[in-house]
């Protein structure tokens, strides 16, 4: 082969490699544009100072604090640019959100927290104006100061009562935050001596509080619900029990409480004629389709198929092959027209480190459809041989 | 990682992925929109990075298995997947008997071959990177390479 030089089989690199990078790179602009487009302005109105100086004990006060989102349409909204919004500060404790982004049933948010000293802890609750508590996705409790330092991006997540994933839309969210200061060590739960009764298979993230005596308390011994009964109110006493539990053993003590409302506005969706499906879930025989997303407007579309075995799945590369790793054909129900896509496909982890296949479908030229689409699949396997499932077929009933 | 960080060290390893989206795929609209969809999915997942060090690698596999999906589409549904207007006229390739006798190879072993002797790769390398056996690698190296000159014969080829 020595004598071949393989670099002659293509063209250079030159300008035509530049400008495809240049696209994705402008494609990754355009889709941080696009996402802070979508971001909230968030207004300072007022900050109330309670007048309640002094030393702030277990029971603690609240101020209640609430910002005002300026006063825009739901099409300023989407264009809006994002401001930084002071949120509150009381005896030296502060929470600014600093900015939010919302995407369609999930929203981050951008939180920087002020102590006056290095080792405050934060622990925090979110709810919707009517009580229920938004999931925060990754962790519930935050420690600011120090190393830790003074921002973190808080992952939310809006369901409805049956726990579905839920458009934020007009949602005034509350954060209760309390600043505890730990009075024993705080190290990674993979640090901690675990102990006795406590868990051994804490996650390696998990903060505890080591009491001196080897005996660790589990701070964030707090799970995010999985459900509305247990999303009620009975979180904020839960949280509650928490710092109480946490202030009788001496390991932590209440500094300060806040509460802070931070309006969320969803996204200008206004393009897509549906956004929503009535059935979100099938079952077949092995394995379930779950359809994770679905935007469907005159001109171009999104649908996002998750594909989950009941058995392991590998994750995909160049040589394995999986009968579940499938493509689809897609039709207007209705009328039988086939919807032209790009699209693609691979296998992904969820939280647990389980692999499923997710197959993302981008329909174009759309223009009027009926409220229902059948995707038919199929698999080409590694020699080209392609079976069609027609008897795995699933209808997609649209909604708006 | 921001930004700027990830055009740097995207642009470093560009020529990289250049040869090696070429290896799999023969047509250049299918490796720019291959790319540009890898280069799209690595910022979207780059926290997901644990080991920054490996941003290349990590980079690499995942334009391989963009190449390989724009692939197996390509098999399937090559009737709607393709919305792209007529790609620009394409610059030739410097030696067009070797290049039509390297796309005459299966792209199973088109990408070793161009992994190992272009990039530079060591078997062991490109076992991790595509996940496949080492002794697989070697195997595809081997016939890779007889095939590859059982075609240039074919083609009368003389260097």
């Amino acid at each position: 082969m020595k004598e071949i030089d393989l670099r002659d089989a293509f063209p250079p690199m030159g300008g035509q490699m530049e400008r495809t990078m240049n696209r994705a790179y402008a494609r990754i602009r355009e889709e941080k544009r696009m996402r802070h487009k979508r971001k909230i302005t968030l207004l300072v109105a007022a900050v109330l100072t309670l007048a309640l100086a002094g030393t702030a004990l277990a029971a603690g006060y609240i101020s209640r604090l609430r910002q005002n989102l300026e006063a825009v349409g739901a099409q300023d909204a989407a264009e809006a640019v994002q401001e930084v919004g002071q949120v509150a500060e009381v005896e030296n404790y502060g929470i600014e959100v600093a900015e939010t982004l919302v995407e369609g049933d999930e929203a981050w948010m951008t939180v920087r927290f002020s102590t006056p000293d290095d080792e405050p802890m934060l622990l925090a609750l979110w709810e919707d104006q009517e009580g229920v508590t938004i999931q925060e996705i990754w962790g519930f409790m935050h420690m600011v100061g120090g190393q830790y330092g003074h921002e973190d991006t808080i992952h939310l997540g809006h369901y409805d009562e049956e726990f579905n994933p839920k458009g934020i839309e007009d949602l005034d969210v509350t954060l209760h935050a309390v600043f505890l200061r730990p009075t024993r060590e705080v190290l990674p739960a993979s640090e901690a001596k675990l102990e006795g009764l406590f868990p051994k298979d804490l996650p390696k993230d998990q903060l505890v509080l080591q009491n001196g005596e080897n005996f660790p308390v589990y701070v964030a011994d707090w799970q995010t619900m999985t459900n509305k009964e247990q999303n009620s109110a009975t979180d904020s006493q839960k949280m509650d029990g928490i710092i109480a539990g946490l202030e009788q053993t001496g390991v932590a003590k209440t500094m300060q409480r806040m509460e802070v409302t931070v309006p969320l506005r969803g996204e200008d969706e206004g393009e897509y004629v549906y956004k929503n499906v009535k059935q979100s879930e099938f079952q077949f025989d092995g394995y379930k389709v779950e359809v994770e997303k679905v935007h469907i407007g005159e001109l171009h579309g999104e649908i996002v198929l998750r594909i989950i075995p009941d058995r392991e799945m590998e994750i995909m590369n160049m040589d394995n092959d999986d009968p579940l790793w499938r493509s689809f054909t897609v039709y207007d129900d209705e009328t039988g027209r086939e919807l032209l896509y790009n699209g693609s496909g691979g296998t992904e982890l969820d939280e647990n480190g389980k692999v499923y296949y997710e197959k993302t479908i981008y329909p174009f030229d759309l223009g009027t459809i009926s409220g229902r689409i059948r995707l038919v699949p199929e698999h080409t396997d590694s020699d080209g041989n392609t079976t069609v499932f027609e008897d795995e077929a699933i209808v997609l009933e649209l909604l708006p | 990682m921001d930004e700027q960080e990830f055009i740097r060290r995207t642009q470093a390893c560009s020529q990289k992925l250049y040869w090696i989206s070429r290896a799999i795929l023969p047509n250049w609209a299918d490796c720019d929109d291959a790319i540009q969809e890898a280069m799209l999915r690595a910022w979207r997942k780059r926290n997901t990075l644990r080991e920054e060090a490996y941003f290349e690698t990590w980079l690499v596999r995942i334009v391989i298995n963009e190449c390989k999906s724009a692939l197996h589409r390509g098999r399937r549904n090559a009737t709607t997947e393709l919305t792209e207007a007529v790609p620009a006229p394409e610059e030739p390739a410097p030696d067009p008997v070797l290049r039509d006798a390297l796309y005459r190879l299966d792209e199973k072993l088109r990408l070793p071959l161009v992994l190992h002797y272009l990039e530079g790769y060591k078997v062991e390398e490109i076992a991790r990177l595509t996940g496949t056996p080492v002794g697989t690698v070697k195997h595809r190296l081997r016939r890779a390479k007889d095939q590859l000159k059982e075609e240039l014969e074919k083609g009368g080829y003389v260097r």
